[in-house]
C-alpha cells in the first residue's frame, strides 16, 4: 500500500530566486542545473536565481524553470533517501513526475517542455484567449455554465483543481460573458487570470500536433512509481503509455480533484509538493483535509518535509 | 528644512492672498517656502511686509495658467507658467512640495505629468478634507483625478486616504468606508462589489459601505470612491451648501424681527462659519505624486494658502509617501498572493 506521493506544481508558482538555496546546499542539485543550462543553451539558472522576473513569466522561459527546480528539489529528497509510493504532476509538472518515475530524461525534459511553452503560446494570438478562476461552484455547474456562455465560441473548464476552484479557458469573448453570468448562477467569485494563453481547451489544438510530432522522437522508459495521469486521473506504469497521454493533456482539462481522491483512495497518507512554492499542498486541503502535505522549496522546507516523513513510521 | 514651492499667481486674488499666506506660514511653521511667479510683482508685494528674515525665495516664472482656459493647451503650451515651474522645482529636488491655488485640472495635469506618481501607485487621486456633524474632518477620495478607475485603483485610493489621516488629521486607526447605495455587502454596482472584496482582505479598518448622507455625518474618516461620484458628490454638497446660505441670508434680511435675531445670534453664526470653513484644512491634497502637492480652492484666502503650507508640511514630515508606497506595494502583494493560489498550466 502506498503511503506517499509526489507532487509537482505547474506555471503559477515561478518566482524570481526559487531554487538558488537548494543549489547552494548540495552537488547533486547543482548537476541538475548545470544540465539544463547546457540542454537549453542559455543560464535558465541564473534566470531562476536572478531574473529578470518579466522574463522569467515567458511561458517558454517559466515551463523548463519549474520543471529544473522541481527535479532539483525531488534529488535532494531522493538523497535523503525518500521514495514515492506515487507520482502525480499538474499540467506541466507531469514532465516533472515523468522524469522523477525515471521514465523521461532530464534533458528531453527540458527540451519538451520549453517547445511545450512555446507551441503553446504561438497556437493563439494574444488577446483572443482567455482563463478565469470560478470559485463555488461544481465541476457540472461550471459545465453548464460554459455552455451557456459558449455561444458558439470555445469555452470550457480547463483545471478541475478542487471541488470549489474551477479555472475555465476559451475565446476572450466568451470568457467575459461567463465573467458575467457566473455570480448569477451562484458563483462564489469569478475572476479572470492573468494569463498569456488559455491552455487546456480545444484552441491548443495547433500545438497539441506539434507537440504530437516531437514526442513520438522520444522513448518512454517504464515508470518506476505509478503516475496518476492529468487527462484522464488513471494510473500508468508503462512507457507506451506516456507520449498519448501528454499530448491530450494538452487540449483538456487538468482532473486535478480526481487525481489526488485517487491518490487518497490508494492509501496515500502523506503528500509532497515538490518545487516552487505551495500552491499545490493547498489545493489538496481543499479537496482532503485528512491528507498530510509537506513541501520541498529549499534546505528549511526540506528539514522540515524529512521531520514529517520521519514522525509518519 | 522643508521647502514648499508656492504658485503665486494662480488663484484669483494672486499674488496678494499668497503673499499673505506664505508670510503666515513661515513665521508660524518650520518650513520654507519658494515664491514662484512674476518676480516683479512678488517682490511688490513683498515689500509691503517685514520679510528680510524670512525664508522666503523667489522664483521667476513668465506664464499663468488661467481659471478658464483648456487645460490640453495650457499644459502643452505654457511652458514657463507658474504651476509648471513649482512642479520642476519639486522634480528636481528643490523643493519637497507645491501649493497652488491655480486652475484645478491644470495643477493635476501639470503635477503629474511633470513630477509623476510614485512608483507603486497606478492613479494618483485628489482628496477632499470636509466637516462633519460630530466636529471631526472625514476624507473624500477620489474627488475628480480619474473619471473612470479599477477595482484596483480604488483600493489604492482607500490606503492614500486612510494614511492621509493617519498622518496629517492624527486619527490613530481611522476608519474607511466605500461609498455605495446601502450598507450590505451585496448593494452597489459591479466595481464596488470587487472593490468590497478586495478592502475587505486588506490590512485596513474597513467599515464596510457607507451612502451618501452618511458622508458628512462623521462616522468614517475616509470615504473612498471613483473620481465620477466623488466630483459630483462633491460639488452636489457646495452648491447644496450655497443655497441654503442664499435663502438664509435672504430670509434673515426681510424682516426687522429676524434682522434683530441675526444680530444677536452673531456669535452662533461666526462659530458655525469657522467649523465649516473648507480653508481650515488648506486644500486638496493630491496624492500618490512623488512629491506633496496641495490644490486650494481659487477663492483661497491667506489663511487656506497657511494652511495648505502646513498640510504640506505636515505631510513631508510624517513621510506619507514613504507610507503610501510601503503600504500599496505590502497590498499588491497581498493581492498577487491570493491569485497564485490557482494553477493554470
Amino acid at each position: 500500500m502506498g503511503q506517499i506521493a509526489f507532487v509537482f506544481p505547474g506555471q503559477g508558482s515561478q518566482a524570481v530566486g526559487m531554487g538558488k538555496a537548494l543549489h547552494d546546499s548540495s552537488e547533486a542539485v547543482r548537476a541538475v542545473f548545470d544540465e539544463a543550462d547546457a540542454v537549453l543553451g542559455f543560464q535558465l539558472s541564473q534566470l531562476c536565481f536572478q531574473g529578470p522576473d518579466d522574463q522569467l513569466r515567458l511561458t517558454e522561459n517559466t515551463q523548463p524553470a519549474i520543471l529544473a527546480v522541481s527535479t532539483a528539489a525531488c534529488r535532494a529528497l531522493s538523497e535523503a533517501g525518500v521514495r514515492p509510493d506515487f507520482v502525480v504532476g499538474h499540467s506541466l509538472g507531469e514532465y516533472s513526475a515523468l522524469v522523477a518515475a525515471n521514465s523521461l530524461s532530464l534533458s528531453d525534459a527540458l527540451r519538451m517542455v520549453r517547445k511545450r511553452g512555446m507551441y503553446m503560446q504561438e497556437s493563439v494570438p494574444v488577446g483572443q484567449g482567455a482563463m478565469a478562476a470560478i470559485l463555488g461552484l461544481t465541476a457540472d455547474q461550471v459545465e453548464a455554465l460554459c455552455r451557456e456562455a459558449a455561444q458558439g465560441e470555445v469555452l470550457s473548464p480547463a483545471n478541475l483543481n478542487t471541488p470549489s476552484q474551477i479555472v475555465i479557458a476559451g475565446a476572450s469573448a466568451a470568457v467575459d460573458r461567463a465573467l458575467q453570468l457566473a455570480k448569477s448562477r451562484g458563483a462564489r467569485k469569478a475572476v479572470q487570470l492573468s494569463v498569456s494563453a488559455p491552455f487546456h481547451c480545444a484552441l491548443m489544438q495547433p500545438a497539441k500536433e506539434r507537440l504530437e510530432k516531437d514526442l513520438r522522437q522520444i522513448t518512454f522508459g517504464n515508470l518506476d512509481y505509478p503516475l496518476i495521469n492529468n487527462a484522464d486521473a488513471s494510473e500508468l506504469r508503462s512507457g507506451d503509455a506516456i507520449a498519448g497521454s501528454l499530448s491530450r493533456q494538452v487540449c483538456s482539462p487538468v482532473r486535478w480533484t480526481e487525481s489526488v481522491q485517487k491518490l487518497i483512495t490508494q492509501g496515500v497518507k502523506l503528500v509532497v509538493e515538490l518545487g516552487p512554492g505551495k500552491v499545490l499542498c493547498g489545493l489538496i486541503r481543499q479537496i482532503d483535509r485528512t491528507v498530510k502535505t509537506a513541501n520541498v522549496e529549499d534546505p528549511p522546507s526540506l528539514a522540515q518535509t524529512l521531520e514529517t516523513i520521519k514522525s509518519l513510521s | 528644512m522643508i521647502k514648499i514651492a508656492v504658485d503665486a499667481m494662480g488663484g484669483d486674488a494672486a499674488p496678494h492672498s499668497e503673499v499673505l499666506g506664505v508670510i503666515q506660514a513661515v513665521q508660524e511653521y518650520p518650513v520654507g517656502v519658494i515664491l514662484v511667479g512674476d518676480e516683479g510683482r512678488l517682490q511688490d508685494e513683498l515689500r509691503r511686509h517685514k520679510v528680510a528674515d524670512l525664508p522666503i525665495e523667489i522664483v521667476h516664472a513668465s506664464e499663468v495658467i488661467s481659471m478658464g482656459e483648456a487645460v490640453s493647451t495650457a499644459v502643452r503650451k505654457k511652458k514657463d507658467s507658474s504651476i509648471r515651474v513649482a512642479a520642476k522645482l519639486v522634480r528636481d529636488g528643490k523643493a519637497d512640495g507645491v501649493v497652488s491655488a491655480g486652475n484645478t485640472g491644470a495643477c493635476m495635469a501639470v503635477t503629474k505629468l511633470v513630477i509623476g506618481a510614485l512608483s507603486t501607485v497606478d492613479r494618483p487621486a485628489l482628496a477632499a478634507v470636509m466637516p462633519t456633524a460630530k466636529n471631526r474632518p472625514v476624507v473624500l477620495i477620489d474627488v475628480g483625478a480619474n473619471v473612470d478607475c479599477k477595482p484596483t485603483h480604488l483600493a489604492q485610493f482607500a490606503i492614500m486616504g486612510e494614511i492621509f489621516s493617519r498622518s496629517v488629521l492624527e486619527n490613530s486607526r481611522p476608519k474607511v468606508g466605500l461609498l455605495s447605495i446601502g450598507e450590505e455587502e451585496s448593494k452597489g454596482n459591479e466595481l464596488t462589489k470587487e472593490v468590497f472584496q478586495i478592502l475587505k482582505a486588506a490590512p485596513l479598518n474597513f467599515v464596510g459601505n457607507v451612502e451618501g448622507r452618511d458622508v458628512f455625518r462623521g462616522d468614517v474618516d475616509v470615504v473612498v470612491c471613483d473620481g465620477f461620484i466623488g466630483n459630483v458628490a462633491l460639488k452636489l454638497s457646495e452648491g447644496l451648501t450655497e443655497m441654503f446660505s442664499t435663502l438664509l441670508k435672504k430670509d434673515l434680511s426681510t424682516h426687522l424681527s429676524s434682522q434683530i435675531g441675526a444680530l444677536l445670534s452673531r456669535k452662533a453664526f461666526k462659530n458655525f462659519k469657522t467649523r465649516v470653513d473648507y480653508s481650515e484644512y488648506g486644500g486638496a491634497p493630491l496624492l500618490g505624486v512623488r512629491g506633496i502637492v496641495i490644490i486650494c480652492h481659487g477663492r483661497s484666502p491667506a489663511k487656506a494658502i497657511k494652511n495648505a503650507i502646513r498640510v504640506a508640511h505636515e505631510c513631508c514630515a510624517s513621510r506619507v509617501n514613504q507610507r503610501i508606497e510601503d503600504e500599496i506595494k505590502a497590498l499588491s502583494f497581498m493581492q498577487r498572493n491570493a491569485s497564485a493560489n490557482v494553477m493554470i498550466n
